[in-house]
């Protein structure tokens, strides 16, 4: 075949090139390691990068979830913990209130089980980070409150901690799929914790305030063993007052009594008295005050008496005493309901509580099972990311050499051909 | 008896030859290097021979040489293999580039393609998942959905930018096709001129013309017919362009594209509206690459791509959203849509056709960025019927709960099965007739009968503050008086089940959802991604293939028609000494005759 010299011409300059561009392909791939820039490259390759990326980013968010789960649970274990210590001080103390102690003694310890009861509320209350995590779903509301409302039944004011939370399960996903509430659920209600919802002080129209069966457990102990003609008064120097009468009231009843006339003996003989705190006064009629040492107040709401010693403090603006009922006609707190019922009910939300700190444990370690194989499977999918992408860099510098040394060889054979021709060799 | 002085005219004639090789060398050799040349060749014929009368007949003397013809080395067989192929070529080439850059604008595998994008966003969804009433995480999810608008619509940008860019290729295509027609026919008309009378061979000319002809079949497909006065006809896709009498001008035609509206240039003879379809050409690549799509030419250029992403948009504004309307915000809220304007129901919407289709609808709600309440839009929580119901009989009927109750203290129900006090005509053939329910944990019972008698099963409208909660017990023979059915109502706002729904649905395939055929929105993004590789991988190849040919083509026509700058050196060696022989030849007769003339007839002086 006649050869021109056009035709050497080209084909060296198509065959070096097809040498540089080999060259240039293997210098993208050494200047950042990665065997595919697009798609064209290795289509399959391609795909299969996309699905371990996306796997990669799952795993990363379930593995997020399931940090976060634990760091739940151990605040959880922690809160559970120190219920666990109030309620067993709680049982203690309900052991120690024996018959045999007097009334004062009782009474101590029903204060001791009132800062209890605050103690299990700021538990309730517990947070990590700005979530309430007993509060059910409703994790940005306060769960536990306590404060005094107002039986509509009886208007009289109770004593009662409310709950604000919800029943409902979190639930941080740690696989794909949907949420199960059985299955992915990271927290204790209020009602797991704390015993089961019940309504009190509601009526027909109105199921009443939510709250806790413990907590009306421990509010009645601590109401039992504080029962006691604790009459305050607000003149030190007025003269002693003591409670009378048989109450046929139910629950609570705050009364407040004030001075309104003393004769000249420094006997009561006029009083009024409120219900309400101090708002609104009702006078008591003459014929209601038999006056005497002590002078005899009869006629108080839900049949109470009571009767203030004479005294030179007594005096008609300033004096005024403050006590509540109930109180037994013996005044002094059951010691037997205390220690047969009331324990037993303590004891048997305690068991229950155990129980419930126990399962926790039993997920607790469950989950950290489960970091381990996300952290493992996350090892698995980032060596097949690697594979799949990486290149392998000994070969491709090895193919680098080669490719070089041909490039220079074409351009060595290249520079001896082409210049000759017939014209150098003419004389 | 030969004339005296013929010799002198059969070496004449030689040198003249000679000299006229050699200008032909010359001229060989200056145009080595010139695009499309042929080399020249002159062919010698010896002159008439002339009859001399000798003692014993006639004989006949040669006198001398004469140039016949001076001809092009060419092969136009190798000529027709070039115009074919290097069309193709042309094709493949522009197919190659455009795909290539469409693959520039996906970019992927890395971090910055949308897989990253949705990865993010699907991330983004999973994480409020499990803390949906934090303001910050739903700031997040607001946040990614507006990168994955970003995204898809940079992409669309930069795809219908390359659309304009190629409407300006295509112009100027045909700007270059029109210019090469008139030099051709500019051409014809020479060669016509010379070569009339059939004898001479107008060889530059026709080079000239024949790399024209290679210019013009990279841009399109011809058909070159010569005809017998020496004149080209080239028709391209049954359009003749050029012949002896004119030539045709293409021309470009503007419409805009019946699905998204864009300005699209087809290319038509000029004064006509019919658009030319051409076979093979870089033309052919261009407008193809612009405007096909798989459904009807089994592969996708950029409108494909185009589609595909429309398709993508449409998933988000109708399924997707779907799924978020189903959901309830933390103020209660349903019925809202993440993507889209916050009033029209896409699921019956249809896209107008002079804009961008689905991808013009695409923008996250302007009502999540209300400042006020924007944020606890984003339904996160589901409806009712996705609670848990305690059954304590597990053999009975299911319980399925659906509420609109929008109160925000939970609401606790314990259902029993029967009437209060419960007879026995109080379920039939396994069907409830009559429940009791009880929202204090079982102190109280209220009876409730079902909502239309005699149905089954049937729906029990419970006690509720605000709004309607209904229970419906499943038929089944377990069914029995006093079983109990524990639920509470209204979701707390931490809960994310449905944020888990939204995040499922962008991976998981659901059969249910028409749009993407029931792909998840993830393996439709991975089919397009391998669709676009594997079809720029085979342009990739094809192309190269193509261009090996055509090289060899090249090769085989330089064989023939090349200057080889030895061969040229030899000749001219030959015809240098050609003429250095005549030109001795004429010195010995000048020599002799010299002596004829000047010296017979004076002896001796």
């Amino acid at each position: 075949m006649r050869i021109t010299n056009n035709m050497i011409s080209n084909n060296y300059l198509s065959a070096l090139n097809k040498s540089l561009e080999r060259q240039s392909k293997i210098q993208e791939q050494l200047t950042d390691g990665k065997a595919i820039h697009r798609p064209s490259d290795d289509p399959i390759k391609a795909i299969r990068s996309l699905r371990f990326n996306t796997n990669l980013s799952m795993n990363e968010q379930f593995t997020q979830n399931v940090n976060d789960s634990i760091s739940w649970m151990e605040t959880t274990d922690g809160a559970m913990s120190n219920l666990s210590n109030i309620m067993i001080r709680v049982k203690e103390l309900a052991v120690s209130a024996d018959g045999n102690k007097p009334a004062d003694a009782l009474n101590a310890i029903g204060a001791e089980i009132d800062q209890l009861i605050n103690q299990a509320v700021t538990i309730g209350n517990t947070k990590i980070g700005d979530r309430y995590v007993f509060a059910g779903q409703m994790d940005g509301t306060l769960p536990f409150e306590r404060k005094p409302i107002t039986d509509p039944q009886s208007n009289k004011t109770m004593d009662v901690v409310v709950y604000n939370g919800d029943l409902n399960k979190i639930s941080m996903l740690i696989k794909p799929g949907v949420t199960n509430p059985s299955e992915d659920s990271v927290n204790i209600t209020g009602e797991e914790l704390f015993g089961p919802l019940v309504y009190k002080y509601g009526n027909a129209a109105d199921p009443g305030f939510p709250t806790m069966d413990i907590f009306s457990q421990l509010i009645s102990l601590k109401e039992e063993l504080q029962k006691k003609s604790s009459i305050t008064q607000t003149t030190s120097t007025a003269g002693a007052a003591t409670i009378g009468g048989a109450y046929s009231g139910t629950g609570y009843t705050n009364y407040d009594v004030k001075i309104d006339g003393v004769n000249g003996l420094n006997q009561v003989t006029g009083a009024s008295y409120s219900m309400d705190g101090g708002n609104s006064w009702t006078p008591l009629l003459a014929a209601d005050i038999t006056a005497g040492n002590p002078s005899v107040i009869n006629n108080l709401p839900n049949g109470v008496t009571l009767s203030i010693a004479t005294a030179a403090g007594n005096a008609v603006s300033g004096t005024t005493y403050s006590f509540h009922m109930p109180t037994s006609t013996n005044n002094s707190p059951d010691t037997l309901w205390v220690s047969n019922v009331a324990l037993g009910n303590i004891d048997r939300a305690h068991s229950a509580q155990l129980k419930m700190h126990t399962e926790l444990g039993a997920r607790m370690s469950t989950y950290e099972m489960v970091k381990n194989i996300l952290a493992s499977n996350n090892a698995t999918i980032t060596n097949d990311v690697s594979q799949n992408e990486d290149l392998d860099i000994s070969a491709a510098i090895i193919d680098q050499k080669t490719s070089e040394n041909v490039y220079k060889a074409a351009l060595s054979v290249g520079a001896k051909i082409m210049p000759l021709s017939l014209v150098d060799f003419m004389r | 008896m030969r004339s005296t002085f013929g010799g002198l005219n059969t070496v004449v004639r030689g040198l003249a030859a000679q000299q006229v090789s050699l200008d032909t060398v010359g001229h060989n050799v200056s145009n080595a290097n010139t695009e499309g040349y042929s080399r020249q060749n002159v062919s010698l014929v010896t002159t008439r021979s002339q009859s001399v009368y000798g003692v014993n007949g006639e004989n006949q003397i040669g006198t001398g040489v004469n140039i016949e013809s001076i001809t092009r080395a060419r092969n136009t067989f190798i000529d027709r293999q070039m115009w074919k192929e290097a069309s193709s070529l042309g094709y493949g080439q522009t197919a190659v580039d455009t795909l290539g850059r469409i693959e520039g604008i996906f970019q992927e595998p890395s971090e910055n393609g949308l897989q990253t994008t949705m990865n993010k966003f699907w991330s983004a969804w999973q994480t409020l998942a499990t803390n949906s009433s934090d303001e910050g995480t739903r700031a997040a999810v607001r946040q990614r959905g507006v990168e994955m608008v970003d995204a898809i619509q940079h992409a669309t940008k930069q795809l219908t930018d390359m659309v304009s860019d190629t409407n300006t290729v295509v112009d100027i295509k045909v700007n270059k096709v029109n210019q090469l027609s008139s030099e051709v026919y500019a051409l014809n008309r020479q060669i016509v001129v010379i070569e009339a009378g059939g004898n001479d061979h107008a060889n530059d000319l026709r080079d000239r013309r024949d790399a024209l002809v290679d210019e013009m079949t990279t841009i399109i497909n011809v058909n070159v017919t010569e005809d017998k006065y020496g004149n080209y006809n080239i028709q391209s896709s049954g359009v003749p362009l050029v012949d002896g009498v004119g030539y045709r001008n293409l021309a470009t035609v503007s419409t805009n594209d019946l699905d998204y509206g864009y300005e699209i240039k087809n290319v038509v003879m000029q004064g006509s509206t019919q658009t030319i379809a051409f076979t093979s050409g870089e033309l052919r690549g261009l407008l193809e690459m612009r405007d096909s799509v798989s459904a009807t030419n089994s592969y996708d250029g950029i409108k494909g791509y185009l589609k595909k992403l429309d398709k993508a948009s449409e998933f988000l504004l109708t399924d997707f959203n779907n799924v978020h309307k189903a959901g309830l915000g933390t103020d209660n809220s349903t019925g809202t849509n993440f993507f889209g304007d916050a009033v029209t129901d896409y699921n019956s919407f249809t896209p107008s056709a002079t804009t961008m289709g689905w991808i013009a609808e695409l923008k996250v709600n302007p009502a999540l960025f209300n400042t006020t309440d924007g944020l606890s839009k984003i339904a996160a929580k589901t409806a009712i019927n996705n609670l848990s119901i305690e059954q304590s009989n597990a053999a009975g009927g299911a319980a399925t709960v659906n509420s609109t109750y929008t109160g925000t203290t939970p609401l606790n129900y314990q259902v029993k099965i029967g009437n209060n006090p419960p007879v026995a005509g109080d379920i039939v053939a396994g069907a409830v007739q009559n429940v009791r329910v009880s929202r204090d944990n079982g102190v109280t019972w209220v009876p409730v009968a079902p909502t239309v008698p005699l149905t089954v099963p049937n729906t029990f409208t419970l006690p509720s503050p605000s709004g309607v909660v209904n229970v419906r017990i499943a038929v089944d023979s377990h069914n029995a008086l006093n079983d109990i059915y524990t639920f509470s109502v209204n979701q707390g706002n931490a809960s994310g089940d449905n944020a888990v729904n939204i995040a499922n649905s962008l991976k998981i395939d659901n059969p249910l959802s028409t749009t993407l055929s029931g792909s998840s929105l993830d393996s439709f993004y991975n089919s397009l991604i391998g669709a676009l590789g594997v079809q720029t991988q085979s342009a990739k190849s094809l192309t190269e293939n193509q261009e090996t040919l055509v090289n060899q083509i090249e090769n085989w026509r330089q064989s023939v028609s090349g200057v080889n700058v030895d061969e040229e050196m030899s000749n001219m060696i030959r015809f240098q000494k050609g003429y250095a022989a005549a030109a001795r030849v004429l010195t010995s007769m000048d020599e002799m005759l010299d002596k004829l003339i000047n010296s017979t007839g004076v002896v001796g002086r």
